[in-house]
């Protein structure tokens, strides 16, 4: 048994993957709450298609992929949240306006860019096996920013997921928050898509969060779930992938669905019995 | 008493339309206000445009002497209708009313045990000591009002705004709530809400403000309560009845009858 736990830690590829993997789990866990919350779930789908776009332009200027990025992410969610404020469109039209054209540009370009195709690849579907250790420090500094600036900021980011215009009423200041957060949640996505890709990343911003919902009626309690079951998702999809050799981003999404279900079916039985 | 709330000549508009139009009126400290009017008159954006979250087209509101943008965060207090709550967010009563507590600016998220015995009392003071553990979802709808009221009264202010604090609740929910609001105005706080109810709320407040998009009138109930005013406010014919009973002298206010359903009394 501790022989199943121990092998794949000989290899150096899965030691910095499963690192990656459980500060990206802990990391999208901590912001899906707030996003879950504030019915943006699309906001992570969307970005990062957003940001694939950023990422081409990035590699055709010849920048760090993370700096090239970050400002495209973060451009792509004060847009969206320009677009949304403007009371005609909601943010589900507002994020699939931006995050598609920014998504359509990425492959414009790519199809003017023949060698491109095994990046393109890597950056769809993530490429956990790639994490180097520059790439686990950008993840752990992610993080522990994101965790720093909810810690810091958590009773405004409270009130404001709870209600925004009871917020503003008592001078909560929500415009700086909202742009604080598009930041971290930029980053949060950019550092994601290498293990996760970009397809997948949302499925992992939704999916602890929601799952840390059926269990709990507290909202701080929520949080610490949700960070839990995003480290464990990232755990266990890990082995898993490595045991049946199954990409590892579908695997650790696919782990993350499976407790979703098997908690859903859980707390339908128990939802009016169990003191949460 | 001083002037507590100044409004100058205030316009507001949305996309062009015209909202409120021209507002000018003062409310004194102490006083309990009754805004009434049709739906789509203004009376939110009123209260929006004193909370300093609605820019002017024109003019000027000052509240305690300062301009609406400097008033000092926790003095006005604010319960908005309670349609606009999500009861579904996982948030219990205590953390309801924890939220009004230094949340402007960077603190330690924990709340420490001189901001429990503060939220405690409050909570206690309004009947809710015993729910403080309780999610939001699990209570009537007067209890949740009442917590949002809690929640408004965190950092003791001055002056409270309610908007529509008595809608979907029953007799008995919206009796405590009016008798609640008055025991807040009698310790000094000034108190403005609006209110859709002309006979059951507004009938009992000292002093009214009929707003549609103008003002109207405003004035001390018995002033304000008459056919000309009302009807103009509405829009609609509305008819005044002088009650009198064990209760003292009541003014209430009668829809003209409306046709077919007369007619169907009439028979029976």
């Amino acid at each position: 048994m501790i022989a199943f736990f121990i092998e794949p830690f000989h290899y150096q590829f899965f030691v910095y993957g499963i690192l990656a993997a459980v500060f990206v789990g802990a990391t999208t866990g901590l912001l899906g709450t707030f996003i879950v919350l504030r019915k943006m779930s699309s906001i992570g789908h969307g970005l990062a298609h957003a940001v694939f776009g950023g990422a081409v332009v990035s590699y055709l200027l010849n920048t760090n992929f993370y700096i090239g990025a970050s400002l495209w992410g973060f451009i792509s969610s004060l847009l969206i949240r320009r677009i949304s404020s403007q009371n005609k469109l909601g943010a589900d039209a507002a994020i699939g306006i931006v995050t598609t054209a920014s998504f359509a540009l990425g492959v414009a370009l790519i199809s003017k860019i023949p060698y491109f195709t095994r990046n393109i690849e890597a950056a769809l579907f993530g490429n956990v096996l790639g994490v180097t250790p520059l790439d686990i420090a950008v993840i752990v500094s992610v993080f522990a920013i994101t965790l720093l600036c909810i810690f810091l900021f958590y009773r405004s980011f409270l009130f404001l997921t709870f209600n925004e215009e009871i917020a503003r009423a008592y001078k909560v200041p929500v415009e700086k928050l909202e742009i604080l957060f598009s930041l971290i949640l930029a980053a949060s996505i950019i550092v994601s898509i290498q293990v996760l890709g970009v397809t997948l990343v949302a499925a992992m911003v939704v999916l602890p969060a929601s799952c840390a919902r059926l269990l709990t009626n507290s909202f701080h309690r929520m949080i610490f779930l949700s960070v839990g079951i995003g480290i464990v998702c990232s755990f266990a999809g890990m082995y898993i992938s490595y045991y049946l050799d199954i990409a590892s981003g579908a695997t650790i999404v696919l782990f993350a669905a499976f407790l979703f279900v098997v908690l859903s079916i859980y707390c339908s039985n128990n939802f009016f019995s169990i003191q949460k | 008493m001083e002037r507590y709330i100044q409004c100058l000549q205030v316009s507001v508009s949305f996309s062009g339309k015209e909202v409120l139009k021209d507002i000018t009126l003062s409310v004194k400290s102490g006083q309990f206000v009754g805004i009434v009017g049709p739906s789509g008159a203004g009376k939110t954006t009123f209260l929006r445009s004193l909370l300093g979250l609605i820019p002017l087209n024109q003019g000027m509101i000052r509240i305690g002497g300062k301009d609406v943008h400097d008033v000092f965060p926790g003095s006005i207090g604010y319960v908005p209708q309670l349609e606009t709550v999500d009861w579904n967010f996982p948030t219990t009563v205590e953390q309801i009313v924890f939220m009004g507590i230094r949340s402007t600016r960077m603190s330690i998220p924990w709340t420490t045990e001189e901001e429990k015995q503060e939220v405690y009392s409050l909570l206690k003071m309004l009947g809710l000591g015993k729910f403080g553990k309780r999610h939001i979802s699990e209570l009537s709808g007067g209890q949740r009002q009442r917590v949002f009221i809690a929640r408004a009264l965190v950092g003791k202010p001055k002056l409270l705004l309610l908007d529509e604090p008595t809608i979907g609740l029953d007799v008995k929910a919206r009796h405590d709530i009016m008798h609640l609001l008055a025991d807040l105005n009698r310790s000094g706080m000034t108190i403005l809400l609006t209110t859709h109810d002309l006979n059951s709320v507004a009938a009992h407040l000292p002093w009214l403000i009929c707003l549609n998009q103008t003002l109207i009138a405003q004035g001390p109930l018995d002033m304000v309560f008459k056919e000309r005013i009302l009807s103009k406010l509405y829009d609609a014919p509305l008819t005044i009845i002088q009650h009198t009973g064990v209760l003292g002298d009541l003014k209430l206010v009668a829809e003209a009858s409306h046709y077919p359903f007369t007619a169907r009394f009439e028979k029976v």
